[in-house]
């Protein structure tokens, strides 16, 4: 567990260093802190004294990050200069939206991806298998916003299957809604993954312990499921952060594009408007969901294969 | 062509349990079809004990996986194998499943590739056991059954472990457990002990044996070693470039081998006590099956062979009791072999370059510790090197022997910069190369020039995805070598390590292992080095492959002058091949000095106990091993 214990500590370390970035880019737009935070407000003597006072313009600047960090870590990230609304709450309210359209996505392209890797592998050289690959090429080369709009066209202005835009009521409404977002979203991961499992498939199924397994008449699932795909599995776990970095990115597109309100729309309209602290607010928890992404993907791996669990050293 | 087996089968005239005939195995590679097995019969009854002995590329693996229906992609089976009253090559996929496992099961050949990395040892038992319905046991059943199978091959303990975590012996015992879940009448053993090291390989085959015994269970042992063949075996299957040569009771062909493969087999084991003047019982290297199609497959390299061997493929044809045989001449040569067999070992004289040569290679104290090794948590370091000071003369060959884990491998990967020494002095022709990461690329140069590595494993060092041809084009490329003409360069290494020009556009995978190792030489070579390392060339080949490849050491020395640092457990090898050896313990020296000193009066216990453990030449004629 010292494996685990190592990385928390990079993981922690990594964290720091992000919110002085995070924190950094107060400073880092143009014009003075102050102009920053003030935005379109009237700029008179009192409203200057009074962001001075909230933000603590006059402290030294170590000591700034020291009670900005304090109130990040209660993920209190000031008010958005745009609309005044505490930042968080302005986040809770796009976060469920962005939440459902990730977990569909990656639900759909964790089905679609590893059982057609799978499946691919099984008939490799085949007609399927090359469909399949071909498939996968398409998805990894086109950007998300472009098979975005092109199944947007198709599916909801010529044949009218899905909604344009919204995000609809009630369950069935809402995930009727979601379906092309989250079909955009899982397209581009989806061929990340059927590459992956598809190569790890086929390294697997050509292994002795498959033709071994075979030999002794273990059944053929098993041998697909519990031999096979177990560790065809372990690369594909190693990959998952460039999963993950794919889905993010792709998210804040789709979500333009399909004019949806959650947390990439948000993230684009307040830089947009240099709502300097919204932004401080969202880029912080992205970099904290991704560095606990990666943490869980250590994990993971430590689970999907043994060898790593007895190793000291990291491999 | 009808089978020949009838007057060989078992007393009580049944019919076989197993039965191949006509089994013929090709494969397509691209648009070309090769032969691998040309046509065999073979029968296996109830409770026997029938062994395939041949050297490797043979087809003994083929055969095997064709008698359960499970050749690799790319190979396909004609002919027939009866079990039961069906045709095993008729069967579905799914039809097959059902009788691998209940009816038949086969062990491959590699205890470190056969088991699942990632799945308990137990878990691995239990996937092939069913219940009287033949359906999957509940988990808790399976974990008992699964404790009892594997207490069965004496290794309980093993239920909650990993493969990893095992040794290559509890491993191969894990497999045989495996393999024996769903009780089958027929177990087919691939080499079950080659990849063991010596005390372990006699405990597989007696376990393999006392299973068959206490189950009834019919074995078909596949095997490079006719010694084990004979200890193990009631009939014995030879078999040679896909064509059977010689079937016949253990006991007979031991006693009178009735064709001069076999005869060569059995001489091509080097002895333990002493260094023979002529390394090659067999000259040339086995052929490919449709090279050899009409006529005898021996010819090439049969001392005694006619103009009449070449003319006709030779048939199985009884020549005494219960033997077959498939040499045309085996009446008119048979005394001639005998008489050849007793005059076969006769002793060299050891030439001794002047010891005290330049030395070309001079390590002095190295010291090697490896701190975070994968080793359990809270152990010490690993001292894997303890002061080891050797040195290596120009033009000299010096043997490193010791057992597994004694340090030898840590020693030949620091000395071509594939590991940093902690402590101590390395000297490469004026180089000093005990840290490769500090030498100009000039040095590095220079050094790849001097020193090449050959691995015990010929196919990890390979790329699998590059064909032979490419992999040592570029090695003569970047080195320079072989002119412009590189195509030439690459036949004329592969001719020098025996191999023919046409094997440049195989990859790896459709090599066997000595023509890997020999690929591997080759590569070595190519760089025109002054010494070669080899870390254990030859421990994963064939007996008869292993004298080849030593007599290839043996020759490629005397016509290029090339050194060697000649790394191996098996005291018989090195004697064969160098003049001075040192012997490593834990990682320290214990004992060196000329071959035949240390090997003859040794001192130190260990290296007592080292050569009490070689087993001895055929000829000596030890009943069992
Ligand atoms: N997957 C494969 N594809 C094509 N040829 C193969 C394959 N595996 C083995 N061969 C060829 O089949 C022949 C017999 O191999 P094998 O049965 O493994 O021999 P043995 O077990 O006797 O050493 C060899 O010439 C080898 O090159
Ligand atoms: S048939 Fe001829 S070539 Fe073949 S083994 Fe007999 S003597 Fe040698
Ligand atoms: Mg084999």
């Amino acid at each position: 567990m010292i494996f685990i214990a190592r990385r928390l500590v990079a993981a922690a370390v990594l964290l720091v260093i992000m919110s002085g970035a995070v924190f950094g880019l107060l400073y880092a737009s143009p014009g003075s802190a102050e102009q920053v935070l003030l935005g379109t407000r009237v700029a008179n003597e009192e409203t200057r004294e009074n962001i001075r006072q909230r933000y603590n313009l006059d402290e030294p600047l170590t000591t700034q990050y020291w009670l900005w960090a304090k109130d990040a870590v209660r993920l209190d990230f000031g008010e958005s200069i745009r609309t005044g609304e505490p930042v968080l709450n302005a986040i809770k309210d796009r976060a469920q939206l962005s939440l459902r359209l990730g977990a569909y996505g990656f639900a759909v392209a964790f089905v679609a991806g590893i059982g057609l890797g799978v499946l691919a592998a099984m008939r490799n050289r085949s007609g399927i298998d090359r469909a399949v690959v071909s498939l996968s090429v398409v998805g990894a080369s086109s950007p998300a916003f472009v098979t975005g709009v092109f199944l947007l066209y198709v599916f909801a202005v010529l044949l009218g299957w899905f909604p344009v835009f919204g995000q609809g009521e009630g369950a069935m409404d809402q995930l009727w809604h979601l379906t092309l977002p989250a079909l955009t979203l899982a397209f581009g991961a989806a061929a990340l993954l059927i590459r992956f499992t598809r190569a790890g498939m086929i390294t697997a199924l050509d292994q002795d312990y498959v033709t071994f397994a075979r030999a002794r008449g273990v059944s053929e699932g098993r041998v697909l499921f519990g031999y096979a795909l177990r560790n065809a599995m372990i690369p594909v776990v190693t990959a998952s952060t460039v999963l993950l970095a794919a889905m993010l990115t792709g998210a804040v597109l789709i979500e333009v594009t399909f004019a949806l309100p959650g947390l990439g729309a948000l993230l684009v309209d307040s830089v947009a408007f240099k709502d300097v602290l919204m932004v401080q607010g969202l880029t912080m928890l992205l970099a904290a969901v991704a560095i606990l992404t990666n943490l869980l993907t250590d994990v993971l791996y430590l689970f999907a294969d043994p060898r790593i669990r007895y190793t000291r050293v990291a491999p | 062509m009808r089978s020949n087996v009838g007057p060989l089968r078992g007393a009580d005239g049944n019919g076989s349990l197993l039965e191949a005939v006509g089994l013929a195995i090709h494969s397509r590679i691209g648009g070309d079809q090769r032969t691998i097995v040309r046509s065999l019969d073979l029968s296996l009854d109830e409770a026997e004990t029938v062994g395939i002995v041949g050297e490797s590329g043979s087809g003994k693996s083929m055969t095997a996986r064709a008698l359960v229906g499970l050749l690799p992609s790319g190979l396909s089976a004609r002919g027939e194998v009866r079990l039961d009253g069906n045709n095993i090559l008729d069967l579905s996929q799914r039809e097959l499943g059902r009788i691998r496992g209940s009816e038949v099961a086969l062990v491959l050949q590699d205890p470190f590739t056969m088991l699942n990395p990632v799945t308990r040892c137990g878990d691995q038992v239990a996937d092939g056991l069913v219940d009287a319905a033949g359906r999957r046991l509940g988990r808790r059943a399976r974990r008992e059954e699964a404790s009892r199978r594997l207490a069965e091959v004496g290794i309980p303990e093993t239920v909650d472990r990993y493969p990893f975590e095992l040794s290559g012996g509890m491993r191969q015992r894990v497999a045989i457990a495996a393999a024996l879940a769903g009780d089958p009448r027929i177990l087919i053993a691939d080499e079950p002990s080659t990849a063991l090291d010596v005390t372990t390989q006699r405990e597989i085959l007696a376990l393999l044996k006392s299973l068959q015994t206490s189950r009834s269970m019919a074995l078909l042992l596949i095997t490079h070693d006719l010694r084990v063949a004979f200890s193990t075996c009631d009939r014995i299957y030879v078999l040679y470039a896909g064509s059977l040569l010689e079937v016949g009771g253990a006991g007979a062909v031991e006693a009178e081998p009735l064709h001069p493969y076999t005869l060569g087999l059995l001489l091509s084991e080097p002895p333990g006590d002493r260094r023979l003047t002529e390394l090659v019982a067999i000259p040339g290297s086995v052929p490919a099956a449709d090279d050899v199609a009409t006529m005898c497959p021996l010819a090439p390299r049969c001392q005694w062979a006619q103009s009449k061997c070449e003319v006709s493929h030779p048939p199985l044809n009884p020549v005494a009791d219960n033997r077959l045989s498939a040499c045309l001449r085996i009446d008119e040569i048979r005394a001639e072999m005998h008489s050849l067999r007793h005059n076969a070992e006769r002793p060299a004289v050891v030439h001794h370059t002047a010891e005290a040569s330049v030395p070309l290679v001079r390590v002095e104290n190295l010291e090697k510790a490896f701190a975070d090794a994968s080793r359990r948590r809270g152990s010490p370091p690993v001292i894997a090197l303890g002061g080891v000071s050797i040195t290596v003369g120009v033009t000299e060959s010096v043997g490193l022997v010791g057992e597994s884990g004694s340090g030898k491998t840590t020693l030949a990967r620091c000395l071509v910069g594939l590991e940093t020494p902690t402590a101590g002095v390395i000297t490469i022709d004026g180089v000093d190369a005990s840290n490769y990461g500090s030498l100009s690329a000039d040095q590095l140069r220079k050094l790849r020039r001097t020193v090449q590595i050959v691995f015990q494993d010929p196919y990890s060092s390979l790329n699998p995805l590059r064909t032979v041809g490419s992999a040592l084009k570029e090695v003569l490329e970047l080195h320079h070598k072989g002119g412009r003409n590189l195509e030439g360069g690459v036949a004329e290494l592969l001719e020098r390590v025996g191999l023919a020009a046409s094997l440049s556009r195989r990859k790896p995978v459709a090599l066997s292992g000595g023509e890997r190792q020999r690929v591997a030489i080759a590569r070595a070579l190519a760089v025109q080095p002054r010494l070669i390392i080899c870390d254990e060339p030859v421990s994963s080949l064939d007996v008869s492959v292993q004298a080849q490849i030593l007599g290839l050491f043996r020759t490629l020395r005397d016509e290029l002058g090339v050194g060697y640092l000649f790394i191996t457990h098996d005291l018989a090898v090195v004697r064969q091949v160098v003049e001075r050896v040192y012997v490593l313990y834990r990682g320290e020296v214990v004992e060196s000095g000329p071959v035949e000193t240390v090997l003859d009066h040794p001192q130190h216990a260990y290296t007592v106990r080292l050569v009490e453990s070689v087993p001895r030449s055929a000829s000596q004629q030890r009943p069992m091993r």
